[in-house]
């Protein structure tokens, strides 16, 4: 089922708002409790472009770009409000250019993230910042948030951080091809949680049974998985996604097994700072270095894909701390940069497929 | 033709390359034809005609952005492939610049013959044989002699773009300032070897700079290459083969010959 059919499902049948979000972070479970729908928009590939996308600057990224237009031609019209994070300049500046150029008449909310969560005042400005965003969230869907139903969504997404990263952490013994596993944890962008959940569970009952059909593990970070046909090559050529940094899956997943705060804003704060180093959320690189390293070590990686949008500043300031890691542990790595584009480039074929002849000497040495 | 061993097809952007070589490793024949849309069709016929000269059947490495349109050949990527075809050239470890008529590549080549690391110029043709192509062929400027004409030149008109579309208006805005033709052309090659040159930054000191692709067989390429590295460039043999002979190395039975 595509996303408006289940959209309008979810309110035909659920009586559920829904709200269009932009990457990255947020605090999903404040929607769930709300029996807010939260449907992401990551671009989307192939958006329809259109006079609005030609409002922004050309080195603005196309996830921003995409994004407008998206908007402009009325491909979010179903949802009812729209929420835009602070994960960087631009997608802060479209919550007021959607309106401005996009014709969205709809609510428009924004979410603020600490930069720096290791200061006191980070956890203090988190819970603000949350409490602000639920005050608006209550408004959109018409009624209050019951601190019982918000202690019992973070328990939801929590365990659904767990499937997902057992999904991740067993990637090599589960017999799904990486299109498989992504459309999977991707679906978890618009699906309501509780059947995620359900198809998470199911999924998980199938590690240990297998293996994916490719067998050189890699590494790969960078924004989102789009266009989906980059896995598709990697597997061709003999490669699969071992460990994940995707800022649209991994370093969304949160690790922390702590049993929650009692004090559901304090546990929900908690949930937030304890995601993986995103450098949308945080610009320190040495903790994220560290991050990588251990996804590698754990992983057995052979290689580094870093596959960035073009233009995204926050991804693009860590490239060289990101090069400067695995060069010196050495891993090879390659560099991919794409805008979103439906089809992959041949030219991106060709470099997937020779980086994966390099890593596994399938042919490379004579 | 005796002693054939294998068939290597490279199924270029801009031209197809089918060669035999025999057991060592040695160029036997070979088929340059301009690439045709039809690339199973031409594929087909080259192979065919090789196959026929050596009277039997033989296996079949393909590469070149057509690479999967080669029935029954075992495709691997240029890098890999003109990784093989340069080492068995040149008998040793390296970097490779190849200039293709739609990419540039920089190929570090390890001791036994392994891709270490590569680099390639952007998805457009900016940094390749099409972008002076589609200049010169503007300057009305024929391949024949081109070299002497940019050794003559006095000196480079800059040429800031390397964007095969703006660099084409900015040459014509050159010609109508009466900037003199062959200083356009070398300016243009000063460009091109800086773009290349930058693809190439961190290679070691000690690597030879090999070179291969159409492009190779422009000699005043070559000298602006040399000049933008400040070192040695050596031309391989038959340099728009390289790739095809590394995918007929591909699939040589036994032990690849150096």
């Amino acid at each position: 089922m595509t996303r408006e059919p289940y959209i309008r499902r979810q309110r035909d049948e659920h009586g559920r708002k829904s709200v269009a979000v932009l990457p990255v972070h947020y605090p999903k479970e404040l929607l769930t409790a709300l029996d807010l729908l939260a449907v992401e928009v990551w671009g989307p590939p192939g958006a329809p472009r259109s006079d609005a996308a030609g409002r922004i600057q050309a080195y603005v990224c196309s996830v921003v770009r995409n994004a407008l237009a998206f908007l402009a031609s009325g491909g979010a019209d179903v949802v009812d409000a729209a929420l835009f994070p602070h994960t960087c300049d631009s997608i802060q500046q479209l919550a007021t250019l959607a309106s401005d150029f996009g014709g969205w008449k709809k609510p428009t909310l924004t979410f603020l993230h600490p930069k720096d969560p290791g200061r006191p005042s980070a956890r203090r400005f988190l819970v603000a910042e949350l409490h602000a965003l639920a005050g608006r969230l209550e408004a959109l869907a018409g009624r209050r948030l019951d601190p019982e139903r918000l202690t019992a969504a973070i328990a939801l997404h929590d365990e659904i951080d767990l499937h997902r990263a057992a999904l991740l952490d067993g990637r090599a013994t589960l017999p799904l091809d990486d299109r498989a596993l992504y459309a999977l944890l991707r679906r978890g962008e618009w699906l309501w949680p509780e059947e995620h959940l359900a198809e998470l569970q199911a999924a998980r009952a199938k590690l240990g049974t297998g293996r994916p059909a490719a067998s050189i593990p890699v590494l790969v970070t960078g924004y989102v998985p789009e266009p989906s046909a980059i896995l598709e090559i990697l597997n061709g050529a003999g490669a699969f996604v071992a460990a994940d940094d995707y800022a649209a899956v991994g370093r969304r997943v949160v690790r922390d097994r702590r049993a929650p705060a009692t004090d559901p804003w304090e546990a929900l704060a908690d949930r937030q700072l304890a995601a993986p180093p995103c450098p949308t959320r945080v610009a320190d690189q040495g903790p994220r270095m560290r991050h990588l390293e251990g996804l590698a070590e754990r992983s057995g990686a052979r290689g580094v894909l870093v596959h960035v949008v073009k233009f995204c500043e926050p991804e693009l300031f860590d490239v060289p701390a990101i090069r400067r890691t695995f060069e010196a542990r050495g891993i090879p790595l390659l560099y991919l940069e794409g805008e979103l584009e439906a089809q992959l480039s041949g030219q991106a074929v060709t470099r997937i497929e020779a980086f994966v002849e390099m890593i596994s000497g399938a042919g490379g040495a004579a | 033709m005796s002693g054939a061993a294998a068939i290597g097809v490279d199924v270029g952007s801009t031209t197809c390359k089918v060669v035999a070589i025999d057991g060592t490793g040695a160029l036997l024949d070979r088929r340059v034809e301009p690439t045709d849309p039809r690339i199973e069709r031409q594929v087909e016929r080259l192979v065919g005609e090789i196959r026929a000269t050596a009277g039997r059947e033989l296996p079949v490495g393909a590469t070149g952005y057509g690479r999967k349109r080669v029935a029954g050949a075992r495709a691997l990527t240029e890098i890999t492939c003109h990784a093989r075809g340069a080492f068995a050239r040149a008998g040793r470890a390296g970097t490779l610049v190849d200039m293709g008529g739609q990419d540039t590549k920089v190929i570090r080549i390890g001791p036994s013959g392994e891709v270490l690391d590569f680099a390639m110029n952007d998805k457009c043709a900016a940094g390749t044989g099409r972008f002076l192509e589609v200049i010169l062929g503007r300057l009305q400027v024929p391949f024949e002699g081109l070299a002497e004409l940019v050794a003559g030149a006095s000196r480079p008109v800059p040429v800031s773009s390397t964007c095969t579309v703006f660099a084409e208006s900015e040459v014509i805005s050159l010609v109508a300032s009466d900037e003199p033709l062959d200083g356009i052309v070398k300016g243009l090659h000063v460009a091109l070897a800086s773009r290349v040159a930058a693809l190439a930054r961190g290679v070691p000191a000690g690597d030879e700079i090999l070179m291969s692709g159409g492009v190779a067989l422009n000699g005043a390429m070559v000298a602006s290459l040399r000049e933008a590295l400040s070192r040695p460039v050596r031309v391989l043999p038959d340099p728009q083969l390289t790739g095809a002979v590394g995918a007929a190395l591909s699939v040589l039975p036994g032990p690849a010959p150096r």
